[in-house]
Formats: structure tokens, C-alpha cells, sequence
């Protein structure tokens, strides 16, 4: 029982009033920053590096990291009240949340966020304790390949969201992979689609698509009613989650919290990726899949537990090897650096109070974020009862600094409205949004990652069935193509039967 | 989402610097000897990386001591300008002819997007003020490989062309020029595969998908102690002198005239006027002799041999028509400006 | 709702078709692995395919049912909003984000959403209150200044 050792010698460290302190900041910044639009938690805790310069290291990592995961708590608020993804993993909460919002069901949604949220990372935490090292080797087994497949996975997903025909899902896709087609191409460095333009050649950034597509929308659309929005109300028992919906969403949270943690690991995916994921297969394994894109408690609760899980999966291969596997981590890593500790290998076993600690005071953490977030759950959604109208100016205004932010150039305000132009075009041409959102995200980890393959293979297509997990990847992509074009076939197959029955009997 | 490295990398010759960092200690001479005015009100520093890349660090490194110290009492902020490749930050600190509040991070990205885009030239429009950090590379393949030195490596990658795999970060970073260095000077053809960032392409080298790959110093010790990666060559012009790093050949003298770096620096808007330059020339002197920035300075393997104002034109101008001649043979480098 | 179904189809199209032109002097392979051109062609041709389908199968349905579209004076206040929106990031270079900021909530609130002038002037504080003391004090993102540096 070393890690239980190890960890208990982690939690002397955490528990120290200066740490716990540090802790709560940590979370309670990330619980803000996270719920900014724009400003995501990795360009939150680079902004607050320079604070922590005068620190011991273990508590300018343990408030840093706090800000990491206390985002992923704080980006459900924006999402489902106002549908402004507040950070780029809460997009897919954004889809049902904010419809769950809309038929008073916000403090549901939230508490459920919050009970996902801390059960996938406590869950995860306690993954990262026993099995640091076994899955720092997993994550590595994935690379280009695996990469590859999953993005396919996802994209082949697109067609089965939204609520409406599958083609207008898929023409959603389409636009969206046009959109992450423009910029530079990283393989060859030549500029696509960028019409000379200087702020297109990096392409064009996520967050001013989701905050434009999302949330601009959503206002243009409400602003259609004359009438004064009544605000919507909620009444305080339907703020709390009942036991029918624990029921409904336990499952979702262990699925989505597994995905997000495995996804969470590999070091080219994310927390966004994460979250996609878990919502799309969601969506397949839930009882009323037509239920999500209009309100799907369990699709919010899913989403929630893959980007909280994720954001700590992702602490795997920067604390076992040195290696970021999301934006947060780099930034976590660029910390460190600057508190004078060399990441890589040797760190868990050079600098174990440090990394023990870090450990242990994310069971703190996570467990100040439920106590924070479960009870004022109903507060926050008691927002809602302004009217709208007076929340409006606010909305678009904080969005756009936000977009601002991002990278301090009007170019991304402008992408964002010119977003939001589209994606009103979008709801009223009945078109869903998500795909478009999805696709943006895929799309370059799907071009990147093939030619990445084949230029590893030397040309050989076999690298998608000679490794392991990309045979095993390719085996559930065909399943998930096969399965609904078998069960046509077969339903077909059971109606001509049943008729030619029918027509023997007559 | 971009890893942070990638954006980051700049680079320099050892050569010019050798003699430059002799004038350490004499560069705060004529510096305060000349007319200084200092700005009034914060001053800007932009930079074209997103918080966390490493001119990102060091800039907000440098600015805190800076202020700390009392060095500069007027307050710094670090700003993040991204997009185009640093060309937004580059564009926005052009457009401040004569600003006294702003100078922007100088980086490899100055300098190559320029090249590989096709747009003018940035670097000779601004004023220049110091280069004053620099970062040395190492090779390292992985630790079951045959290849115990450079001389294997290129004879292996003879054997068969593009037969040997590196992984590195975008096209037109440094990992990209150093293996294009690398196949020049062998004459040989590797395969470059590029990743989204260093921290990916770092991660396929230690999955055991490629043979070779392009690290920092402070990159690649921690994986050598773990027997994750083997040290075949610095990059550097002579050996480093550390404990650490002292046993590492260098590629000349392994007879590979490889010799490749990344630096970084200040450099003002244009028409900056003297008065100020000499302010920030003062200010970079006294900074790199603060033991605060030594101490970050030698704790990631870093140097800062200070390239006075004086000399950075001219310096610069020799580091582009390096970039240059490597984009060149990598066939990366556009003539024309493209619409 | 079948015009807004052609016209989606034909823009996608068009879309399509000016992605695929677009890129069409890029390598579609470059020695082991796609070029450049190679995504771009197939997002494009499958944009084409898709826009057909939508177009064929929009032509082929005969019921007329009522699209979404709002009143007339519902889309001036659509309208309205985007125009204060684009508006306001015109001026931002000019006045300053937050002088832009503060006229367009007043905009909106008193001329497009025409609610009382105290509530609106209260909100409006509050709403760039927040932007400055978060995003200008708290992270110390500098914003646009106008010609008058605020």
C-alpha cells in the first residue's frame, strides 16, 4: 500500500492552512474564470502565474491546478443559463442545458453538473493515484492512428445529432469542417482559405465560433418577440434534483466520467474532445435519445463528468512524463519550470510531497467545489428571474470582451458576431448548431492526425489495423456504421415478410 | 490549443554571440553614458504566444524582476497578441510608430513567417533594442536505438531514404530547420512528421513512433535520467560547460556542421527614439546581472549573453538570412508575397 | 420553409464549390501522406453531394409548412441588434471599448428593447462595471482605448 502511504503524506501537505487556503482561492478563481466567457481556464491561470511567483511551489501548483478543474465547474453556469459556453469543454452542456433552462430546470441542470462533476473527479483523482504510472503507458500507446479514428468516430456521430434530418445535421458538419479548413495547414505550412488575410492564418479560433454560434444566436432569436420575455420562472422545489432524475443520470455520469477520463489521458486530445464524445455516445446508449438537443438532463451530466474527469486524466502524462495533455496542463508545466522544477519522468519520485500534494488537495478541492456549487445552485439560477431583457446588453457585452480576450484583437469580436449572424441564419433555416460546433473541433485533430499516420507508415494504410487499440477503434467505427444500416435492412426484411404473410392469408 | 512550444522557437549562432557576451559586464557602460528617457505610464510587452508559451514565461519573468527590482518603475504588462503566427503582435507594435509604451517580444516567429508567408520583412522595420536569452538543442533518439552518435544516425538514415523517422512541431518551426540542417549536412533524406506542438510530438517519440527528435536541454535531461531518451549531439556551437551537459558533443565535432539555437529579445516600434532605446538597453543590462535572473536563467539550461542595441540590427539581419537559407532548402521559403 | 430549404442548399453549394476552387493550386498528395488540398476537396465535394440532396429532396415535398421566420417588426429588432452589435465594434477603435460598450447598452435598452430609463442606466453600470472590473482590473487584459484614452 505505497500510494495509500504516499497519498496520506500528500494530505499532511494539503492540509496545511496555507494550502487549504491557496485551494480555496484556486477553485473559487477557476469557478469564476470558468464561467467568463472567452477566457478559458488556461489563459486564466497564465494570466495569474505571475501571483504565484513569490510561493512555495506545492501551493502555486495546488492554486493553479485548482483554477484547472474549478473552470470545469464554472463553465456550466454560463452555458445553461445564458447557452455562452464559458469555456470550450462546456459547449455540448450548452446544447441541453440551456434548454433544460429554458423549461425552468436550471437548478436541476446545475446540481446535476455539479454531482457529475465532482463524482468523475474524485473518481479520477483516485485513478491517478494507484495507476499513475500503467496509464502514463496506456496514453502513449495512442498516437496519430488512434487519434485519427477517434475524430472519425466523432465526426460519423454528427449525423445523428440535432433533432431534425440527418442531411441538414451533416450539412451542419460540413460547414463546420470548412471552417476549421481555413489557416495554415500544419503539415505543409501553406495558407488555405485565408484571402491574405494575417488573423486567418493561425484559422480560425474555437471559442468565437461556440460564443457566436451558441450564444449570440440565442439572443438574436429572443429578441424576436416584441412581447416582454417573461422571465422564466422557477420555483425553488423544481430547482433541486429528484430522485427520478439521480436514477436517469447515475449512469450517464459513470460513462461519461470513464470516456472523459480515458480521453482525458491522451495527450492530443482534451476536455473538449472529451465531452463531444461522452455526449454523442450518450445519446446512443440513452433510453430517449430524442430527448437530447431538447433538454436531456442526463446528456448535461454526461458532458459534465467527461470535461471535469478529463481536465484531471489529463494531469497523467504531465506528472509521469513531463508531457501536457491539454492546454492547462502546459500551462501547469510552464509553472513549474518557472518555480525552478524540471518536469519529466523523475518527477513523482524526486519531488513526491510535491506531487502528492498536488494530488491530495484536488480531493480538496473537489469537494469545496460540490459544497460550493450544490447549494447555490438554485441561486444561480435565480439569475434567470431578471428579465430578460435586462440581461441581455450584459450577455453580449461580456461575450464580446470575452471574445476579445481570447486574443486581444476586435478581429475575433468581429468573427464572433459575424458567428452569431450565422447561427441565427442557422436556427431559423432549422439546421442544428452542434454538429457545426463538433466538426470545428474535429476536424483539424482528423486531417492532422491521417496524414500524420501515413507519413509514419511510409503510405501503409494496415497502421489503422496493425496497432491494438487503432484495430480495436476501426472495429467499433464499422460496428457503429453497420448497426443502424443492419437494423434497416432487417426491419425491411420483417415488413415484406409480415406483408407477404399478410398477402397469404387474404 | 496549440502547445506551447511551437510557436516558441528562435534561434541564433553561437559565433557572433560568443565574442557579444564578452561585453556583458561593458554593455550598462555606454548605456548609461547615453542620453536615457525613461517613458512614462505602463508599458506593453506584446508577445504573439498564448499565455504559457515560453517567450510568454520569460517575458513575464522579466517583467516581474524588472519591477521588483525597481529597475523599471513604470509597470509592465505582458500582453498576449496572438494569431497570424506572431504577425498580429508584429503588426501591432508596427503600427506604434514612435511609442514609447510599447516593445514587443522578439521570437523565431519574427523572422520565418515572414519568409514562409510570402510578407515583408518584419524585423528590420522595427527598432531594434537587445536579444538577451538563448537556448541551446539536443538530439536524442530513442534509448533501445543502435544509433550511439551522429555519424550512425546518417549512416542509418543512408540505408534508405526517409527511412528514418523525426518527430517535431509544425512546418517551419526549428525542429523542422534543424532536420533540414541535419539532411544537409549528411546529405541524407529523413522523414519529418509534424505534430500540433512539441508536447504531442514529444509524446509520439515517447510512444516509440519515431527514431529522432529535436529537445531543449531542460527537455531532454529528465528523460535521459529515465532512460526514455538517449543524448546523441548538442546543437551548440562548443560544449556547454554544466555538470550535466558537459559530456554531450557537440555535432561539429562529431564533423556535422549543425549548429542551431533559439534566442529571444526586445525590439521597439519603429522610430523609437534613442533616448528611450537607451533606457531599455540600461534596464536589459542590469536585469541579466540580477542573481534572480541568473538563477532562472541556469535552472532551465538557458544563456543570456546580451546582444546590446547596437548590435542587434546587424544581428538580426544575420540571424534572418540564416532562417532564410534553411527555409530555402526546405523548400519553405515563398518569394512573393501571395494573396 | 421550402425557400429557406433551396436556399440553404444552393449556399451550401456555392460553399462547397468555392472551397474546392479555392484550393485547387495546393498539393492534393505529397509523398507518402494527403497535401494540403486533399481535405479541402473532399469537404467540398461531400458539401456538394449533401446541398444536392438537400435540393432534391426539398423539390420533391410538396407540403407548404410555415417557416420561422418572425413579423416584420420582430425582424427590425433582429436587425436592430445586429446592427447596434456591428455598430459598436466599428466605433471600438475610435471611442474605446468601453465608451462602445456603454452607448450600445443604452441602445438597446432604451431604443430597441424601450424599457424605463433608470433601470436601464442602472443595468447598463452594472454590465460594464462587471466587463471592467473583471476583465481590466482583475486580469489586466488591456481594452481598446478611444481617441480620448478611456
Amino acid at each position: 500500500m505505497d500510494a495509500l502511504a504516499s497519498l496520506a503524506q500528500g494530505f499532511e501537505v494539503a492540509l496545511t492552512p496555507t494550502n487549504l487556503l491557496f485551494v480555496f482561492i484556486g477553485v473559487t478563481l477557476g469557478q469564476i474564470i470558468g464561467a467568463l466567457p472567452g477566457i478559458g481556464p488556461s489563459a486564466g491561470m497564465a494570466l495569474l502565474l505571475p501571483v504565484t511567483f513569490g510561493l512555495e511551489p506545492v501551493t502555486a501548483l495546488v492554486m493553479l491546478s485548482g483554477i484547472m478543474y474549478g473552470g470545469m465547474y464554472g463553465g456550466t453556469l454560463t452555458s445553461v443559463l445564458v447557452n455562452v459556453p464559458g469555456e470550450a469543454a462546456s459547449v455540448m452542456t450548452a446544447v441541453d442545458g440551456h434548454q433544460l433552462a429554458k423549461q425552468g430546470r436550471a437548478g436541476a441542470a446545475l446540481s446535476v453538473s455539479a454531482i457529475g462533476s465532482f463524482l468523475a473527479g474524485i473518481a479520477a483523482v483516485t485513478a491517478l493515484v494507484f495507476l499513475t504510472p500503467a496509464l502514463s503507458a496506456f496514453a502513449l500507446s495512442f498516437s496519430a492512428p488512434e487519434y485519427f479514428l477517434l475524430a472519425l468516430l466523432g465526426i460519423t456521430a454528427t449525423a445523428s445529432l440535432g433533432t431534425g434530418s440527418p442531411v441538414k445535421a451533416m450539412i451542419a458538419a460540413m460547414l463546420g469542417l470548412m471552417v476549421a479548413l481555413v489557416g495554415t495547414d500544419p503539415i505543409q505550412g501553406t495558407s488555405r482559405l485565408t484571402f491574405g488575410s494575417l488573423e486567418l492564418l493561425e484559422g480560425i479560433d474555437f471559442l468565437p465560433v461556440a460564443i457566436g454560434i451558441f450564444g449570440i444566436a440565442e439572443i438574436l432569436v429572443s429578441m424576436e418577440q416584441s412581447q416582454h420575455v417573461e422571465p422564466i420562472r422557477t420555483r425553488l422545489r423544481e430547482m433541486w434534483l429528484t430522485a427520478k432524475d439521480w436514477k436517469d443520470c447515475r449512469m450517464a455520469i459513470l460513462r461519461g466520467g470513464s470516456i472523459g477520463f480515458v480521453i482525458g489521458l491522451m495527450p492530443g486530445a482534451g476536455p473538449t474532445v472529451a465531452s463531444l464524445l461522452s455526449y454523442v455516445v450518450e445519446k446512443k446508449a440513452s433510453k430517449h435519445p430524442e430527448k437530447f438537443g431538447r433538454g436531456a438532463l442526463d446528456g448535461v451530466a454526461a458532458a459534465e463528468a467527461a470535461n471535469n474527469s478529463a481536465a484531471h486524466g489529463a494531469l497523467v502524462p504531465m506528472l509521469a512524463l513531463g508531457i501536457p495533455g491539454s492546454a492547462s496542463t502546459a500551462v501547469l508545466l510552464a509553472a513549474l519550470v518557472l518555480l525552478g522544477i524540471r518536469p519529466g519522468p523523475q518527477l513523482l519520485t524526486d519531488q513526491s510531497d510535491l506531487v502528492w500534494g498536488l494530488i491530495a488537495s484536488m480531493f480538496v478541492g473537489n469537494f469545496m467545489l460540490l459544497i460550493m456549487n450544490l447549494p447555490l445552485a438554485p441561486l444561480f439560477a435565480s439569475i434567470l428571474r431578471i428579465p430578460y431583457d435586462y440581461l441581455v446588453p450584459g450577455i453580449l457585452l461580456i461575450s464580446l470582451v470575452g471574445a476579445y480576450a481570447t486574443s486581444l484583437s476586435m478581429f475575433n469580436v468581429g468573427l464572433t458576431l459575424l458567428f452569431g449572424m450565422v447561427g441565427y441564419l442557422m436556427i431559423r433555416a432549422d439546421i442544428p448548431r452542434a454538429p457545426l460546433v463538433l466538426a470545428v473541433v474535429l476536424a483539424q485533430l482528423m486531417e492532422t492526425s491521417l496524414r500524420q499516420s501515413l507519413m509514419l507508415s511510409e503510405g501503409s494504410l494496415s497502421i489503422f489495423v496493425q496497432r491494438p487499440l487503432s484495430a480495436l477503434l476501426a472495429l467499433l467505427i464499422v460496428a457503429s456504421l453497420a448497426l443502424p444500416a443492419f437494423t434497416v435492412v432487417m426491419s425491411r426484411r420483417a415488413a415484406r415478410r409480415a406483408r407477404l404473410a399478410s398477402g397469404i392469408t387474404d | 490549443m496549440t502547445a506551447t512550444r511551437a510557436e516558441t522557437y528562435s534561434c541564433l549562432r553561437r559565433t557572433a554571440l560568443f565574442a557579444l557576451g564578452a561585453t556583458l559586464a561593458l554593455a550598462a557602460v555606454p548605456g548609461a553614458l547615453r542620453a536615457q528617457t525613461a517613458p512614462t505610464g505602463p508599458i506593453e510587452i506584446t508577445t504573439g504566444t498564448s499565455p504559457g508559451g515560453t517567450p510568454d514565461v520569460l517575458m513575464r519573468r522579466a517583467a516581474k524582476i524588472l519591477n521588483e527590482q525597481k529597475i523599471i518603475t513604470n509597470p509592465l504588462l505582458v500582453q498576449n497578441r496572438t494569431g497570424g503566427s506572431w504577425m498580429v503582435a508584429a503588426n501591432f507594435v508596427l503600427s506604434k510608430k514612435g511609442d514609447k509604451n510599447v516593445v514587443l517580444c522578439i521570437a523565431q516567429p519574427i523572422l520565418t513567417t515572414p519568409i514562409t508567408q510570402g510578407l515583408p520583412t518584419v524585423y528590420d522595420q522595427l527598432t531594434p533594442i537587445s536579444m538577451f536569452i538563448q537556448g541551446d538543442l539536443v538530439l536524442v533518439v530513442q534509448p533501445s536505438s543502435p544509433v550511439k552518435n551522429l555519424k550512425e544516425l546518417v549512416a542509418l538514415a543512408a540505408q534508405r531514404e526517409r527511412g528514418v523517422k523525426v518527430a517535431g512541431a509544425q512546418s517551419g518551426s526549428t525542429d523542422h530547420m534543424v532536420a533540414g540542417l541535419l539532411e544537409k549536412a549528411g546529405n541524407i533524406k529523413l522523414n519529418y512528421v509534424p505534430f500540433d506542438g512539441g508536447g504531442a510530438a514529444q509524446a509520439a517519440f515517447l510512444g516509440g513512433n519515431v527514431e529522432l527528435m529535436t529537445l531543449t536541454p531542460s527537455e531532454a535531461l529528465p528523460l535521459v535520467e529515465s532512460d526514455k531518451a538517449r543524448i546523441i549531439a548538442i546543437l551548440s556551437d562548443t560544449r556547454r560547460t554544466e555538470p550535466a551537459l558537459k559530456d554531450i558533443p557537440t555535432a561539429r565535432e562529431q564533423g556535422y556542421d549543425v549548429v542551431w539555437g533559439q534566442s529571444w529579445g526586445l525590439a521597439g516600434p519603429p522610430d523609437l527614439d534613442a533616448g528611450t532605446v537607451a533606457f531599455w538597453d540600461d534596464a536589459i543590462a542590469k536585469l541579466v546581472a540580477t542573481p534572480e535572473w541568473q538563477a532562472s536563467i541556469k535552472d532551465n539550461f538557458l544563456r543570456s549573453e546580451v546582444v546590446p542595441a547596437a548590435e542587434a540590427k546587424a544581428h538580426l539581419a544575420k540571424l534572418h538570412q540564416e532562417h532564410l537559407a534553411v527555409l530555402r532548402d526546405l523548400g519553405l521559403a515563398k518569394a512573393t508575397p501571395v494573396q | 420553409m421550402k425557400t429557406v430549404d433551396i436556399v440553404t442548399a444552393l449556399i451550401v453549394i456555392a460553399l462547397s464549390s468555392f472551397v474546392m476552387l479555392g484550393t485547387r493550386h495546393l498539393a492534393y498528395w505529397s509523398e507518402f501522406a494527403p497535401g494540403s488540398a486533399f481535405a479541402p476537396f473532399w469537404v467540398g465535394a461531400a458539401g456538394v453531394v449533401l446541398g444536392l440532396l438537400l435540393l432534391v429532396a426539398t423539390l420533391r415535398r410538396e407540403a407548404h409548412e410555415p417557416n420561422g421566420f418572425p413579423d416584420r417588426l420582430g425582424f427590425c429588432r433582429v436587425l436592430g441588434v445586429a446592427a447596434g452589435l456591428w455598430l459598436m465594434v466599428v466605433a471600438v477603435p475610435f471611442v474605446g471599448f468601453i465608451a462602445a460598450g456603454t452607448a450600445f447598452c443604452l441602445v438597446l435598452l432604451l431604443l430597441i428593447e424601450r424599457r424605463p430609463l433608470v433601470p436601464s442606466l442602472a443595468t447598463t453600470a452594472v454590465a460594464v462595471g462587471i466587463v471592467y472590473g473583471v476583465f481590466v482590473a482583475w486580469l489586466g487584459i488591456s481594452l481598446p482605448q478611444g481617441l480620448l484614452g478611456i
